[in-house]
């Protein structure tokens, strides 16, 4: 390409372009995201393996070289424990907003693009599911259905899908318009093509955007619910549990309530820190 | 260009009309209106926003059956073809479409090749014969290989507009629909994109329906020229001879407005009949449609209009303007 | 230059982005005297509205000016956000291209002009204010100004609201009216009466109009004088019938042909597409495109400077053409 190009395509951002905008919140955020990402896969790994399991003889042990931060009243290793907690909300949080992601698009796009009765049916049907307040509707159900985790999830998609469907839905009713749908449309293309060449590329911003929003709320809902008793049930280990059996002895040894709060609170705020600052460049 | 006559057409709209509802009851958004289109002629449809030119359009391309009239497409019944997948799909090989904003035309998160090839996905060909007529296609349009991988947004808009045609030739139709093709390219690259399309007639034998506003634009590509107000087709012709005579006020008063020396030589009775608004037209008016912004209208354009054929032209007006008239304004469009 | 209402000297603007510094506008220069008109011309990237938001004050936070914007000898860039609003409207009015943007839909087209006028009339009551604004509508060719007031945008048609919109704009009595695009979405013949509506509105009101479109044909009819733009630069300025009838710009000559008109049916066009910014090389922004350079060494290595090329005429080219007062294409070609 030479200086007198006549039409000078705009290059793309390198990667050190785009990190130099970032705002330094953003950075702060993602930094504490990938710390306790390292935390929940790399402790268990260096951890003996029964780190975990009850010791009455170790309990309340100060932090130090056989335990980092000390254990709880069972005697079970903190850093391992909170590792494993973390991992068990990741994890919950990523099935949660997977299938509430695609079930929230789906919803939404044929909607959307549909229109006429079935956007009205759909529509009503994602009015009632908003009209609830959520974790107090996932409290109800979740006693209904006998707490476990398969439960907990169910009842987590049935009041985070709404979030995806109500957002798909305004875009894909934009996008239809597009004339590129129009000419799809046109070469006999079906419904479902459509939907998946066109409309899905066109939304994955969204559901990015969305999806880093959503992962937050479901970790703090998961916790909640386990904190007063609806959600995981020992031995299954979570945040949520660990705060809550620990939380007798908050007078006596506060470090277990203390250090699994604060991870609950630095993971959701920096995710949603992320989550809100790319939603916000998108506009 | 009339020798073509006698061929079958590659279009043939009978009678086509399109009702709508308004905010103070029904109108005509097309009112029967008929015209051909000949194997490889190009026909141009103009008028002003809101005279149907989209609708006609619309029909044509099967997006929308209209409330009554037939559209059919080399002796195909388009309106019957529109309803199932699979008469879609034979309609896409026969009609495809070039919108106007090259922008809003291409999926955004496609490369080029992909956005040509959508076109040719459910035509039966394999994957390699696609891929070959693609490359063709691109090829004629004038975009080098290099070009093939890259995203809409890394184009210009001339460049855009060119993937847009390339995607429309390459199912080898037999007539492309062109909405506003040049209308919101600039200007120095305007030509680049009719000189394109004129070279596509002639090499790939399409026909065309151009649908403009811009009367330079029409006047540098269409063969024959319809013009369209509130619904209903008011004069069509030979494109030179219609615009050297136009017999319809309405097509006289688009002339004029054209150009700068025309908007000076305008008579003031002209200038004051066409600024009043068009309003929809209603579907018990049988009056001439254009006959509320008319400087020659009398008592008879209120209930009734004449329809004139002669050879090569034809007009809907009780009170054309004749060749011989004096009209201002008139030798400088023959000159 | 001492009549001169209006003075734009060495106006530069560029924009920080992500990707680095953008430059939009360099060193345009040009002026306009009390009721004068001139249209500034240019296509896409040519920085034209940069420009009009750069007269108007109304440039994104993200760009940074040089030269100066004169109003009667006050530089207007050197002006803080309050003085600028003072005289925005009173001394300066915008129309935009789309007058669904510049009129509120919830509100009456008349109460919107009123406001206009309070606001830039001090002291004017509310019911002198309603006149004022029915006054101005029917300035504009509104008929039945009184009841259009009481309406809504949306019950007007689209050359009636770009007419409610240009009254808005002249409610105040502005000196200078900045017109970006205002026919540009417009059919050929409401375009026909804006523009007759605007050349009206000059001769009677003695107001200095600036016309900004990349219509040759609608500018042609409007302005006595006319500044070319390409790539953020003024590359041809003169009285406006100089320079369109024999222009000694390559680019001005070539655009000329480009646009197909009725009388003139004929298909040419520029090769290559007009470069999105001002070029930030040391060479002529056109030489790429250009049929006179054919890669002549000084169109690469200098960028050329406005210079007289004929009467009355600068151009930016190292090889101007004579601009010979003949008439252009006396001899069409048709295709057909």
């Amino acid at each position: 390409m030479t200086d007198t190009m006549p039409t000078p395509i705009q290059p793309h951002p390198t990667p050190r372009s785009v990190l130099r905008r970032v705002p330094p919140i953003v950075t702060v955020a993602s930094a504490v995201a990938v710390v306790l990402l390292l935390w929940a896969v790399l402790v268990p790994l260096l951890n003996p393996a029964d780190a975990t399991a009850v010791d009455p003889a170790r309990r309340f042990t100060p932090p130090g070289p056989d335990a980092l931060l000390g254990t709880d009243h069972l005697g079970r290793d903190l850093a391992s424990m909170i590792a494993v907690g973390l991992r068990t909300s990741i994890l919950m949080a990523l099935t949660v907003v997977a299938v509430s992601g695609a079930l929230g698009w789906l919803v939404g796009a044929v909607g959307g693009y549909v229109g006429g009765v079935t956007d009205n049916v759909l529509g009503r049907l994602m009015d009632v599911f908003n009209a609830f307040p959520g974790i107090i509707l996932a409290i109800a159900l979740v006693t209904v259905l006998s707490p476990s985790y398969s439960a907990l999830v169910l009842v987590l998609v049935l009041v985070t899908w709404v979030n995806y469907g109500r957002v798909i839905r305004a875009r894909v009713l934009s996008l239809r318009r597009e004339e590129y749908i129009t000419a799809s449309r046109m070469y006999g293309t079906s419904l479902g093509r459509i939907l998946g060449r066109h409309v899905l590329p066109n939304t994955g911003d969204l559901l990015l955007s969305i999806s880093l929003v959503q992962i937050p709320n479901v970790m703090l809902a998961e916790s909640t619910i386990s904190f007063l008793g609806f959600g995981l049930q020992p031995p299954q280990v979570s945040l949520g549990l660990l705060i809550s059996s620990e939380k007798d002895y908050l007078q006596t040894n506060a470090m277990p309530v203390l250090v699994a709060g604060a991870v609950l609170v630095l993971a959701c705020t920096s995710i949603a820190t992320i989550g809100l600052y790319l939603r916000g460049k998108e506009r | 260009m009339t020798q073509v006559r006698d061929e079958t057409p590659v279009l043939d709209v009978a009678g086509l009309s399109q009702r709508f509802a308004g905010g103070s009851g029904h109108f005509w958004a097309a009112k029967d209106v008929s015209f051909q289109v000949a194997p490889a002629e190009a026909v141009a449809l103009v008028g002003e926003s809101g005279s149907g030119k989209t609708t006609v359009a619309q029909a044509i391309s099967g997006l929308q059956a209209p409330t009554s009239g037939t559209v059919h497409l080399a002796g195909q019944d388009v309106v019957r073809l529109a309803r199932t997948r699979r008469g879609r799909r034979d309609l896409a090989g026969r009609l495809q479409m070039v919108f106007q904003d090259p922008y809003s035309s291409l999926d955004p998160t496609k490369p080029v090749f992909q956005l040509v090839e959508e076109s040719l996905l459910l035509s039966g060909l394999s994957r390699p014969q696609r891929h070959e007529r693609v490359a063709e296609s691109l090829d004629i349009v004038g975009l080098d290989p290099v070009q093939h991988a890259r995203r809409p947004r890394e184009l210009s808009g001339g460049q855009r507009q060119r993937v847009g045609i390339a995607r429309a030739i390459a199912p080898r139709p037999q007539l492309l629909v062109l909405d506003e093709p040049v209308a919101s390219l600039d200007v120095s690259v305007q030509g680049q994109i009719l000189q394109l399309l004129d070279d596509i007639r002639t090499r790939e034998n399409v026909a065309m329906l151009v649908i403009a506003h811009d009367l330079g634009v029409v006047r540098a590509i269409a063969d024959r020229t319809l013009v369209m107000y509130r619904g209903s087709l008011v004069e069509g012709g030979a494109t030179p001879r219609v615009f050297a005579e136009p017999a319809h006020p309405n097509t006289q008063g688009l002339l004029w407005s054209a150009t700068a020396h025309g908007q000076q030589a305008m008579p003031t009775a002209a200038k004051i009949a066409l600024a009043t608004d068009a309003a929809p037209l209603p579907l018990a008016d049988t009056g001439c449609p254009f006959r509320a912004r008319c400087w020659r209208r009398t008592a008879e354009c209120d209930t009734d209009v004449a329809r004139v054929e002669t050879e090569a032209h034809w007009f809907a007006c009780n009170h054309p303007i004749s060749a011989s008239e004096e009209v201002a304004d008139r030798v400088d469009v023959t000159a | 230059m001492s009549t001169s209402l209006l003075e734009v000297s060495g106006l530069g603007v560029t924009y920080q982005t992500p990707t680095g510094p953008l430059a939009a506008l360099d060193d345009v220069r040009f002026s306009i005297g009390a009721g004068e008109s001139i249209g500034i011309v240019g296509e896409s990237g040519s920085g034209k509205s940069t420009l009009a938001l750069a007269l108007l004050g109304l440039l994104p936070t993200n760009a940074t000016t040089t030269g100066a914007v004169r109003l009667d000898g006050v530089n207007l860039l050197s002006l803080n956000r309050k003085e600028l609003d003072r005289r925005r409207g009173k001394d300066l009015a915008l129309v935009y291209q789309d007058a669904l943007v510049s009129l509120n839909p919830v509100r009456t087209v008349g109460s919107q002009i009123a406001e206009v006028v309070r606001r830039h009339i001090p002291g004017t009551d509310r019911r002198a204010a309603d006149e004022t604004a029915i006054e101005a509508l029917r300035r504009v060719g509104i008929p039945d100004p009184g009841r259009r007031a009481r309406q809504y945008a949306h019950e007007f048609s689209g050359g009636m609201r770009q007419r409610a919109a240009i009254a808005m704009a002249l409610a105040a009595g502005p000196r200078v009216l900045v017109a970006d695009e205002v026919t540009t979405a417009l059919d050929v013949t409401v375009k026909a009466q804006i523009l007759d509506l605007l050349d009206d509105l000059r001769s009677t009101e003695g107001m200095s109009v600036i016309s900004i479109s990349h219509d040759l044909e609608a500018v042609r009819r409007i302005t006595d004088h006319l500044a070319v733009m390409y790539a953020g630069r003024v590359v041809e300025l003169g009285p406006t019938a100089d320079v369109l009838s024999a222009s000694t710009h390559p680019y001005t000559a070539a655009l000329m042909d480009c646009a197909p008109t009725i009388t003139r049916p004929v298909i040419s066009f520029i090769s290559g597409a007009p470069p999105k910014t001002a070029a930030a090389t040391p060479a002529c922004a056109f030489a790429a495109r250009c049929i006179v350079s054919a890669g002549r060494e000084a169109c690469t290595l200098e960028r050329p400077v406005l210079r007289p090329t004929k009467a009355h005429v600068t151009a930016a080219c190292h090889f101007p053409l004579d601009g010979a007062a003949e008439p252009r294409h006396h001899d069409p070609i048709p295709v057909h």
